[in-house]
């Protein structure tokens, strides 16, 4: 009862809402680049938000699925398919069995496959997070490749499976603006036109960019306080200004804590959005409140729980394949 | 520092006594599980905490005022006769030529391979903060005459175990990583396994002294 990897990607992990409780030895949290997909992905499920599933970034893996069960796939769109048939993300499918590939990439930069049955994985300090680093957690610590087998913890359950497409749309709405930061505790070492370059400037996603922070250059940034910054916490969507001039934006691979100056912070709303751009991708950067950020991310949860309750109750309409 | 962390800070100037209060409000905040992590540094602490949660705090304000009352009736609440217990830490090290790569950088000072051992060895260490990399403790101060600065180029490999001086600090690396420190010798002591509940062996403000070992002993350790 399981899945395959006939072909690996470029970076499948397994991922869930990452392992908390530790940071204060040093431990980075891992989990999820963009939550609201990955939440969304389980949510439609009926699954707690945080379950643990697959991310995948493109080249996407070929999997092979050998036994009956329902899936569902957010976040960047890669072209899926299923034996041939195309497949849309936000909808869950039910198929008992066929080759799911991802033909290639239409917008995004991680996409998120959430399964039932839930797959078995390795646990580390409470958390199913893949840990590159420590090699521990998710499937052995590490990336999934070719051979890999991803088994099912038990069987499907009993679904009501109807042909017909969702009559709800569980479809990510994304604003397409900039992204939204709020000042952060180094905010005050930009004087005024270094507060203007930072919010008038075109940013471009760096190629350097990955699971611990995405970098962005090509603006012209520098802070006109002189001193060192002492070691100090820093968090997913932490915004540092690099002496390069180079912002990097700690995601959630981040480590705990950093010595450069923390201007801002994005909003955690914004953050999954950040983790969908591309390299060479142009980015803004837009002041908000901590009012607006929480207000945000208030709605986008209480929508996700309202979706998990509907998958719950398998009020879902699940497509077959 | 952002909408899901509180930082509370004392400045950014290093003093043991800001340190003090940093491991005390750690001590008084974790004894409760609300927080997801906290994070003590050299002089302030990072408070990150679910806004979920966060807003079914009683009160009408926003969810980060809710998080400051919380956190302000914490501290309050500290009872100032209650004594942490500290933890003393004895770390056996083995400064043979073969681990000290750059012990001779010391000794170019006029000092010589037994006053740098000696100096090491003869002060308990405070544990400032954790970070960098999982297990990773700053201590500190080391004595005047043992201060260098970071190296200008870090090395690519420090191996496991590998005990350092920079900046006046002391520090231990739990596992081969890139390193700036200048390296005096390493330890046969796991500073992190990661199958063990607590998988870190130091945590901020344990004291930690060290004791010189033969490189017999630490190959049989």
């Amino acid at each position: 009862m399981s899945l395959k990897i006939i072909k690996a990607g470029l970076l499948d992990t397994l991922q869930d809402g990452g392992r908390t409780g530790y940071a204060s030895s040093g431990i980075s949290a891992c989990g999820f680049m963009d939550r609201f997909s990955a939440y969304l992905a389980n949510a439609l499920l009926g699954k707690e938000l945080k379950s643990i599933l697959i991310e995948i970034h493109f080249p996407a893996p070929v999997i092979e699925i050998n036994d009956p069960c329902v899936f569902c796939i957010t976040g960047a769109d890669f072209s899926a398919e299923l034996n041939g048939v195309a497949i849309i993300n936000g909808h869950p499918y039910y198929t008992k069995g066929g080759i799911l590939k991802f033909i290639k990439p239409v917008s995004g930069n991680r996409a998120y496959i959430s399964v039932l049955p839930s797959i078995m994985h390795d646990h580390w300090l409470g958390s199913g997070a893949t840990d590159l680093k420590m090699g521990k957690g998710g499937f052995v610590g590490r990336r999934l490749e070719k051979g890999d087998v991803l088994k099912f913890d038990g069987s499907l359950p009993k679904l009501k499976l109807t042909e017909g497409s969702l009559s709800w749309n569980a479809l990510e709405s994304r604003s397409n603006g900039a992204l939204r930061i709020i000042p952060g505790p180094e905010w005050n070492w930009l004087n005024e036109k270094g507060k203007e370059n930072l919010l008038s400037a075109t940013w471009t996603i760096a190629p350097n960019s990955d699971r611990m922070g995405i970098r962005l250059s090509g603006g012209e940034c520098e802070v006109s306080e002189r001193s060192e910054l002492l070691s100090s916490c820093v968090t997913e969507g932490t915004v540092q200004l690099t002496p390069g001039g180079e912002l990097v934006v700690f995601m959630a691979d981040h480590p705990t804590t950093g010595g450069y100056p923390r201007i801002a912070s994005v909003i955690s709303t914004d953050i999954g959005r950040l983790a969908q751009y591309r390299t060479g991708d142009p980015v803004r950067l837009k002041l908000t409140d901590i009012e607006v950020a929480e207000m945000l991310l208030s709605a986008d949860l209480n929508y996700l729980e309202m979706i998990k309750h509907i998958g719950k109750k398998n009020a879902c309409l699940f497509k077959k394949t | 520092m952002g909408d899901s962390a509180l930082l509370l800070s004392y400045g950014n100037e290093f003093t043991e006594e800001a340190n003090e209060h940093i491991l005390s409000i750690y001590q008084q905040l974790k004894k409760d599980d609300f927080f997801i992590d906290l994070v003590p540094a050299y002089t302030s602490i990072g408070i990150i905490y679910d806004p979920m949660a966060a807003s079914n705090l009683p009160g009408d304000g926003s969810i980060h005022s809710k998080i400051k009352s919380l956190v302000a009736g914490k501290l309050r609440e500290t009872n100032p006769e209650v004594n942490v217990k500290i933890r003393q830490v004895r770390i056996p090290v083995c400064y043979d030529d073969e681990f000290a790569h750059d012990l001779s950088l010391f000794t170019s000072t006029g000092l010589t391979k037994e006053e740098v051992i000696s100096l090491h060895c003869s002060r308990a260490y405070k544990v400032y903060m954790l970070g960098f990399i999982p297990g990773f403790a700053y201590m500190g101060m080391v004595d005047e005459r043992l201060t260098l600065p970071r190296k200008q180029s870090p090395r690519a490999l420090v191996e496991k175990g590998s005990v350092a001086i920079a900046a006046g600090q002391t520090g231990i690396y739990p596992v081969d990583s890139p390193g700036g420190w200048n390296i005096i010798g390493r330890t046969p002591v796991k500073l992190f396994d990661p199958d063990s509940a607590q998988p870190s062996l130091l945590q901020a403000g344990d004291q930690v002294s060290f004791y010189p070992i033969s490189i017999n002993e630490f190959k049989d350790h």
